[in-house]
């Protein structure tokens, strides 16, 4: 008889501000060799406006809630 | 749903009810290997609200999110994006084609494909049924029906 796999879903770990703001500035160090605050600074200031969806910005972009 | 095929963890602003937009992602942010014998990298970068349902209950509701298949090397494969508020001017949601296809156009890869809402569970469900990843659970198929959200609930 097939085992079927009980184990819980996903871990979810609730970051803090800290950790947040770590999180983008990893991502953007990454995906775009910049820290998060200039990618903060490149994203507010219209520096990514001519394809915001590229795939190393977007990378990025998705996560500036963690920076607040 | 995410154990179907990750163990990764997922990092979340907060759990509490707020008008605030927050964001969620797999990793840290970075794309996650689908298996030992599978060069699939998953990516999962999203931004939800805590709402109370009509029963109720308080839930997660999908505000924008970014789930993007890669290569190995994080090259893009295909993206599925929905960003309705924010600096791009494409609210809908959409697919792009990514290099990782093989021989795209640069019209091709930057084209915003139109599509419906997708769940997370319909890119999981993809990467199984049509990209050779292994499953981590056998009970993948009853979590993904268990957990996809009625269309009306994204």
């Amino acid at each position: 008889m097939a085992t079927v796999a009980q184990e819980p879903d996903v871990e979810v770990q609730e970051v803090s501000a800290e950790e947040g703001r770590e999180i983008v500035d990893q991502a953007a160090r990454r995906y775009l060799n910049m820290t998060g605050e200039e990618f903060i600074a490149a994203w507010n200031g219209g520096k990514f406006d001519d394809d915001p969806d590229r795939p190393e910005v977007m990378r990025v972009a998705m996560l500036l809630p963690f920076a607040r | 749903m995410l154990s179907c095929v990750t163990n990764a963890v997922l990092q979340v602003e907060s759990y509490r009810p707020s008008d605030a937009v927050l964001a969620a992602t797999l990793n840290r942010g970075v794309g996650v290997p689908l298996g030992l014998s599978n060069p699939l990298r998953l990516g999962v970068r999203l931004h939800y609200r805590v709402v109370r349902d009509v029963n109720g209950w308080w839930r997660a509701q999908t505000a924008a999110y970014h789930f993007e298949l890669t290569d190995e090397t994080e090259t893009e494969i295909l993206a599925y994006h929905w960003h309705p508020e924010g600096r791009s001017p494409v609210t809908w949601p959409h697919l792009h084609l990514g290099q990782a296809i093989g021989q795209l156009s640069r019209v091709a890869t930057r084209a915003h494909l139109p599509t419906g809402f997708i769940a997370l569970e319909d890119l999981i469900e993809l990467a199984i049924t049509e990209f050779g990843v292994a499953p981590r659970r056998l009970d993948w198929e009853a979590v993904l029906r268990r957990t996809r959200p009625a269309p009306e609930q994204p």
